[in-house]
């Protein structure tokens, strides 16, 4: 009788746990979803973006010839945003970051994108959560179907950020 | 080793196998509990985003597509609400219903899967560059989860030129306002207001504005307004 306990056991422990490990999966997938593709961030992304049309930044962008930290290049992306946030709490900040989707004119593969991106922040260093965000983007944009992104960074509080990437034709 | 009883089994042997077989179905159940909290959390929390999208969506459409020329936040039916006012003349309210569990802007209604306890709406405005923007915020918590399901945006204010002075009129009745409607009154001359069935004899109440004066005259009700172009003005008229 103590075999057949066990063998029964061993089969339902076996059932039950790769079901707790699918529901981790698509835990994960939920994290990834409200973490990558947060609905804040994206309509901040759209106002940038009609700043960033209004005044013409995209030239800035062509001769620059390296990505912009918007949030920190231009005062009025700054002012806009502070709007938004609790400018007064310093572990509210958003960064927004444009770059041109041919990664070709960087000289680089789209999956050189977090070293492109990273350390350009001259105020803070970059959040572990933005260099994972950059390697998940990397792997999931077909940047030839786009002119430019913008990247949103919302972080609301220490450890808690947000992100979206605003793809424009 | 001596053979077991080949008759039936040990007293400690059925005791060692229902042990294991109660800490086992303890772990079970116990998995089981988590496995439907983390289901039912999930549920919750897509559900309560994809509400969230669906109304800032909602907003986002008509300030981009009717040109948003004012945003205040006020008190509408005895609740608080954000007053949306666009080019072409409309004007519509967003709050929650007395439950918190629904929300309406103008036609569109959403009912949510729970209700909130923490409610709060406001507007501020802010210049950049020349340019007038509305920082529009609504705070939606409730006891389920410490996430916010309302928004919080920065649109900008449309550029609209004024042929005259936009006056709002609120139709109302033992205070609950049952219907707004908004009318652009030139400075200086009469406007005539035509009032709907139902509502004869019904009377201005109060009326604010830089300056103003107003008579009813034949059942209509008139207003003569003289003020600075570009005020808005907001007239009661009572049953």
């Amino acid at each position: 009788m103590l075999a057949e306990v066990v063998v029964v056991s061993v089969i339902i422990s076996t059932v039950l746990v790769t079901l707790f490990t699918g529901l981790n999966r698509m835990s994960t997938a939920y994290e990834t979803r409200n973490k990558y593709y947060d609905i804040d961030a994206a309509y901040i992304a759209q106002g940038i973006n009609d700043i960033v049309i209004k005044n013409d930044y995209i030239s800035d962008l062509a001769s620059d010839g390296t990505p912009i930290l918007l949030t920190y290049k231009y005062s009025e992306i700054s002012e806009y945003v502070n709007t938004i946030i609790d400018e007064y709490d310093p572990n509210q900040k958003v960064n927004a970051y444009l770059i041109f989707a041919n990664m070709e004119f960087y000289g680089i593969d789209i999956t050189d994108l977090p070293d492109l991106l990273s350390n350009r922040n001259p105020n803070s260093s970059d959040n572990e959560t933005f260099i994972e965000y950059l390697n998940y983007i990397s792997q999931n944009i077909i940047p030839e179907n786009y002119t430019y992104f913008i990247i949103v960074e919302l972080q609301k509080d220490v450890d808690d950020c947000y992100y979206y990437t605003l793809k424009v034709r | 080793m001596k053979k077991l009883n080949k008759k039936g089994y040990l007293t400690v042997e059925i005791i060692l196998a229902a042990s294991i077989a109660f800490v086992i179905a303890a772990f079970l159940i116990d998995l089981t509990v988590k496995l439907s909290n983390k289901t039912d959390d999930a549920y919750l929390n897509t559900v309560l985003i994809t509400d969230k999208a669906l109304i800032i969506d909602n907003v986002m459409t008509d300030i981009k597509e009717k040109k948003l020329v004012n945003v205040t936040e006020e008190e509408y039916n005895s609740v608080p609400s954000i007053h949306f006012s666009y080019a072409d003349g409309e004007e519509k309210q967003l709050y929650l219903n007395e439950n918190n569990k629904k929300l309406i802007y103008g036609d569109y209604q959403k009912e949510f899967e729970v209700p909130f306890s923490d409610v709060s709406f406001s507007v501020n405005e802010y210049t950049i560059e020349e340019t007038e923007y509305f920082n529009i915020r609504m705070t939606l918590k409730n006891i389920y989860s410490d996430n916010d399901y309302g928004f919080n945006i920065t649109v900008p204010k449309a550029n609209t030129e004024q042929i005259g002075n936009m006056i709002t009129l609120r139709w109302t009745e033992d205070e609950i306002t049952y219907f707004m409607e908004q009318k652009v009154i030139t400075t200086g001359e009469y406007l005539e207001v035509a009032v709907p069935s139902g509502w004869e004899g019904a009377v201005i109440n109060d009326i604010r504005c830089e300056q103003d004066t107003s008579a009813g005259t034949d059942g209509n009700i008139v207003f003569f307004y003289e003020g600075t172009s570009g005020d808005i003005c907001t007239a009661w008229i009572v049953k």
